[in-house]
């Protein structure tokens, strides 16, 4: 090697040596020269419609004293890069995310309460936000949560495959005893045509839920752990959904993830149960041949689950008053500008948006906005819903595959749920 | 002042001397200019290998919460609870053990098979690099994007694969076809990779050796049998210790075809380890598991080098 070559390889071992170590001195010099008013940093993994704008107009407004800097994440690896940011001290101040992610950082003691932020806002929760998305998301009495949408979960229907069958296009199912009935006129599983398909994995997480809640029961008892979700309201629900399969047969057998969504959108399914997030695809694929409306009573009552995005402040090192004046201004800001966030798609959580008449002229929204009066939250337990629920769902997924029956799947999951109960933070 | 002047053999002796000492100064700069060459690997190395597994052990002798730390020393506690199997921890831990051992008997064979024939089919064929080329391209995909290929496929009702066979089969959702369908997503992806190892195998064949066995009236099938396998035994060696580890490895097939259904038969040991890391929050006790596994993984990469060595040898 001669000496040309060798220098050049050694400059290249160098280069290479310094740029593994000085990203941190480039971050930590770039920390020093940010002075753009006092920085609030926002991360999220929810729906986005709307937000970005609302932000820049925030920003605008504060000009100089508040910089929201946003940053979205993929919902599936929030855990991961949030724990990994809190370990590292490089978390963000808020943070969006479903509700029950944040029981575990509640339990740590690493959120602060929001009541004095929203008030230093000049919110008042009890008034202004929906009932059944404030109440029951207290951890240890205290709360630490704001809801900023909402994802009810609706009842979709193809108003031209109802007319074919000779269905009033206009008239939902709004007992079980109707929805079966359709069902069975929609069907004809020759030709592979399905009144409504039931889904062993997503969106059950959905619909299980409301179904229990209709038959008046309840998942878990958050302040005491205790799994309650095979009792026989449970067992009714799941009973109804496995009926669709089996007794009934509505409903395909195996069907896999997403068939319900893909045999919806090809026209080979009439009838779904989902979260509203569901709607701006429908809408796009179908137009006026959408049909949207609450679920219908399957069980004893109205009830549907409510899919729902929090934001919640994390206690860390920078946080100041200013600062989390700073989020409470930006919170009221947020939610005076929520009719934006409507018009994007999502409903908002602010009582004097839901209540406007700007609200009732958007129709889907307007539906969502009545499925509030109905909603259930999941019980405020560590990833309930996510993934410490996983139990449950791995044994409905054999129930409907008729491989154990409901009554069993249930007590099995319970157990093993309550056994997993025992080691979550709490 | 007297002039003292030097004789030649005085000379020879001092031009000895710096020489030696140039040389040496010479070695130590060579030496330290190849230490610099391997500078950058060993800073990467030490950060994102050496460190993890010293700290990942630490962490499975703790209590240790992501959020909040470790919570108390635990001794080898975690790992004991593993074999504890009253706990759902240690069911958990055996039952994706179980359900990663299925997919490694159900795949490493297929892996080793397959690449093996094909390779020597395309070494024999006049558009070599065609086909190495084609069987290569799924490796350069991500796996996300072939899961969902495979899944969208492989879709009970309106699945494509059911509708060119006019069947029903449930690929997704019931066993065995749930593991036949990670199996093939998997395959497709990672038969161009050992593919081409092979391929590169059969390029050092002795042609001699190829022609000799062609006078001697050997076919394509003898040929390939008793001269080109038994040359290539230690990259097939090499080729089923490298699938072994990656099927052990197996997470995102699983997690997006099947979502580790029906109930939890293709949740592999991998999955549970994430769950109880992250979700769980249980990193000390994934930790554990992390750890048995790479045992357990180790052992068994002995062995397979050690049999596959004596018996080519």
């Amino acid at each position: 090697m001669n000496n040309l070559q060798k220098s050049a390889a050694l400059a290249v071992a160098l280069t290479l040596s310094a740029s593994l170590v000085a990203p941190s001195f480039a971050a930590a010099s770039a920390k020093r020269t940010a002075s753009a008013g006092i920085v609030i940093n926002f991360w999220s993994s929810g729906p986005t419609q709307g937000m970005t704008a609302v932000i820049s107009q925030f920003n605008k407004m504060y000009q100089g004293k508040y910089n929201v800097v946003f940053r979205t994440f993929p919902y599936n690896n929030e855990t991961e890069i949030v724990n990994s940011a809190l370990a590292a001290h490089k978390g963000p101040d808020m943070l969006e995310e479903s509700l029950t992610p944040s029981a575990p950082y509640a339990f740590e003691h690493l959120e602060m309460p929001i009541q004095p932020i929203l008030q230093m806002g000049g919110i008042n929760p009890n008034t202004e936000f929906p009932a059944s998305m404030w109440h029951g998301t207290k951890v240890q009495g205290v709360h630490y949560v704001v809801p900023v949408a909402g994802l009810p979960t609706l009842f979709f229907w193809n108003k031209a495959l109802f007319k074919k069958a000779g269905l009033n296009p206009n008239m939902p199912p709004h007992t079980q005893a109707q929805f079966v009935h359709d069902a069975q006129v929609l069907t004809n599983a020759k030709q592979g045509q399905w009144g409504y398909v039931q889904e062993p994995a997503w969106p059950n997480p959905f619909v299980y839920p409301s179904l229990l809640a209709q038959f008046g029961g309840k998942e878990a008892n958050p302040a005491t752990r205790k799994v309650l979700f095979d009792t026989q309201a449970g067992v009714n629900a799941l009973t109804f959904e496995y009926n669709t399969i089996y007794k009934w047969k509505i409903s395909p057998v195996n069907a896999s993830a997403n068939e319900n969504y893909n045999l919806f959108m090809s026209g080979k399914n009439a009838m779904v149960m989902d979260g509203a997030y569901q709607y701006p695809p429908f809408l796009q694929r179908f137009g006026k041949n959408l049909g949207v409306s609450l679920l219908p009573v399957i069980g004893n009552k109205e009830a549907n689950f409510l899919g729902q995005n929090y934001v919640w402040v994390f206690r860390n090192p920078s946080m100041t008053t200013a600062k989390e004046r700073g989020i409470g201004l930006f919170l009221k800001f947020y939610y005076g500008h929520s009719m934006e966030i409507a018009r994007a798609g999502i409903l908002p959580t602010w009582e004097p948006t839901l209540k406007s008449a700007a609200l009732k002229k958007l129709p889907a929204m307007y539906q969502e906005s009545l499925a509030l009066n109905s909603g259930v939250l999941n019980p405020l337990i560590p990833n309930w819903g996510t993934t410490s629920s996983t139990y449950l769902y791995q044994d409905i997924d054999l129930a409907l595959l008729h491989k154990m029956t409901p009554v069993a799947a249930l007590k099995d999951a319970a157990q093993k749920m309550q056994q997993e109960m025992a080691t979550l933070l709490g | 002042m007297a002039l003292r002047v030097q004789t030649a053999p005085e000379k020879v002796v001092q031009r000895g001397k710096s020489r030696r000492s140039g040389s040496m100064v010479r070695i130590i700069v060579d030496q330290f200019t190849s230490f610099l060459f391997v500078v950058p690997f060993l800073i990467a190395f030490c950060l994102f290998v050496g460190y993890p597994i010293v700290f990942g052990f630490i962490v499975s002798l703790n209590h240790w919460n992501p959020l909040a730390g470790p919570l108390g020393f635990a001794g080898w506690s975690q790992y004991a609870t593993l074999f504890n199997m009253n706990t759902l921890a240690a069911q958990q831990f055996w039952l994706g053990l179980k359900n990663t051992v299925t997919f490694v008997i159900i795949s490493v064979p297929v892996l080793l098979v397959l690449p093996t024939v094909l390779a020597y089919l395309i070494y024999r064929s006049p558009f070599k690099t065609l086909f190495r080329s084609i069987y290569f391209l799924p490796t350069v995909l991500s796996v996300t994007a072939v899961t969902s290929l495979w899944t969208w496929l492989l879709q009970t009702q309106g699945g494509a694969v059911n509708n060119f066979l006019h069947a029903h089969i449930p690929w997704l959702v019931e066993q065995p076809w749930a593991w036949l369908s990670i199996d093939m997503a998997t395959v497709w992806r990672t038969l161009g990779f050992n593919l081409i190892i092979v391929y590169a195998g059969f390029t050092q064949l002795p042609q001699s050796t190829l022609e000799a066995a062609a006078l001697d009236g050997a076919g394509a099938v003898r040929t390939f049998l008793s001269i080109a396998l038994p040359q290539v035994r230690h990259v097939l060696a090499f080729i089923i210790v490298t699938s072994t580890i990656s099927s052990f490895n197996l997470f995102a097939q699983s997690l997006l075809m099947t979502g580790g259904g029906p109930g939890s038969s293709t949740e592999p040991l991998t999955m549970v380890i994430y769950n109880q890391s992250f979700n769980a929050m249980h990193m000390g006790s994934a930790a554990a598991m992390a750890y048995l596994m790479a045992i357990i993984l180790a052992a068994i990469s002995f062995v397979q080098y050690h049999l596959t060595r004596e018996r080519a040898s």
